[in-house]
């Protein structure tokens, strides 16, 4: 307290913001000293109006809070299943084409339409080359014992036996 | 011991911890005025108010299970309040530092805030929310945050210490501080006390 008996600054300060433990020597003071008590309440006053102003004068939220509590638990797990399905889905997808593929190579192996017909001229041609050379199957092949046309010796002889074994 | 001014608040904390929706929903409810007006009173900004909010309340959702006191939830999702507040802070420092933040004044000079006023009632809200964000700017942040804490939140000194995780003496200390400054300003007690008469 100051030589006039009066609060400080500082006191009037502890008697309005802590209301609720203000030392005994203030609180006795405040209830004989009209002048302190009139400057602690005018305080007190403006303190509580800035507190009721400013709750009156806020504005109020345009949305609400939204908590997507089930949303986000039920999103979470259908995009996992989505992106599991999608998985599943492409690999499927995967193992079709390549399962598919090969089987399409050798006939169009992305070649276009006249680069095949000719392809498969050009096997035909050889066919026919290789029938003019030997027309006939493997078989018959063995049984004249030869890739030539033409009879064996054995098997000359045995048509028309040499003269030689006749004499003997 | 700091207690939940609402007694049903600390069982409504206690079903939502063991996943009753509802419950949380009620909790929501309660608080979601007084978490806008907290974070308001800090950013004099309702968009950015209003996206606080939300990420407040999806940060309990996420740390209700642990909170270990029910009692102490107000004081408990006002400490993440701050925390977010503190983050925004610095976010929008650092933009505004390059220079990527359009706007240098506050929102509460603007319109947009007050949507729905009338003139009259949108001229005072302006003035009042422009003289108040003069005073809080001359004030340190801490003492900024203790003043606005006791007497726009409406918290004791011991809950102010709990929320800030500083102890009381402290607390008092930046309060008296603010005090003093607040006795100087002038123009804003002329308007406070002309509400008045």
């Amino acid at each position: 307290m100051t030589q006039k008996n009066h609060l400080t600054e500082t006191e009037i300060l502890q008697a309005v913001a802590g209301a609720e433990d203000v030392p005994e020597s203030i609180r006795r003071h405040l209830n004989i000293c009209s002048s302190c008590k009139q400057e602690a309440e005018q305080l007190r006053d403006d303190l509580n109006r800035v507190g009721q102003l400013s709750r009156d004068l806020a504005p109020v939220p345009s949305r609400p809070v939204r908590l997507p509590v089930r949303e986000e638990r039920l999103s979470s797990r259908s995009s996992w299943q989505i992106a599991f399905a999608a998985s599943l889905a492409t690999g499927l997808v995967l193992i079709l084409v390549l399962w598919i593929t090969p089987m399409r190579i050798p006939f169009e192996s992305g070649r276009p339409p006249s680069i095949s017909k000719a392809w498969e001229d050009d096997l035909l041609m050889r066919e026919i080359r290789t029938l003019e050379e030997n027309p006939l199957s493997p078989f018959h092949r063995f049984v004249i014992g030869g890739t030539s046309l033409s009879p064996g010796d054995e098997f000359m002889d045995f048509v028309s036996p040499a003269l030689d074994q006749n004499v003997m | 011991m700091i207690a939940n001014r609402k007694p049903e608040i600390a069982p409504l904390v206690a079903k939502a911890q063991g996943g009753d929706l509802f419950a949380f929903h009620q909790l929501m409810t309660l608080f979601q005025g007084e978490i806008f007006r907290m974070i308001y009173f800090r950013t004099l900004s309702r968009m950015d108010s209003e996206d606080l909010t939300q990420e407040v309340f999806l940060r309990v959702y996420e740390n209700l299970p642990k909170l270990k006191e029910a009692e102490k939830f107000r004081t408990w999702i006002f400490r993440i309040a701050i925390n977010q507040l503190r983050d925004f802070l610095r976010r929008k420092r650092f933009r505004n530092f390059w220079g990527q933040a359009a706007e240098k004044e506050p929102e509460n000079v603007k319109a947009s805030s007050f949507e729905g006023s009338s003139g009259q009632e949108a001229l005072l809200r302006k003035e009042f929310w422009g003289k108040v964000r003069n005073f809080t700017q001359s004030l340190s942040r801490v003492e900024r945050e203790v003043f606005i804490l006791r007497f726009m939140d409406q918290f004791q000194i011991d809950e102010i210490a709990e929320a800030l995780g500083k102890n009381e003496s402290t607390v008092k200390t930046h309060l008296y501080r603010a005090l003093a400054k607040f006795k100087k300003k002038t123009e804003l007690l002329t308007l406070l006390r002309a509400r008045v008469s």
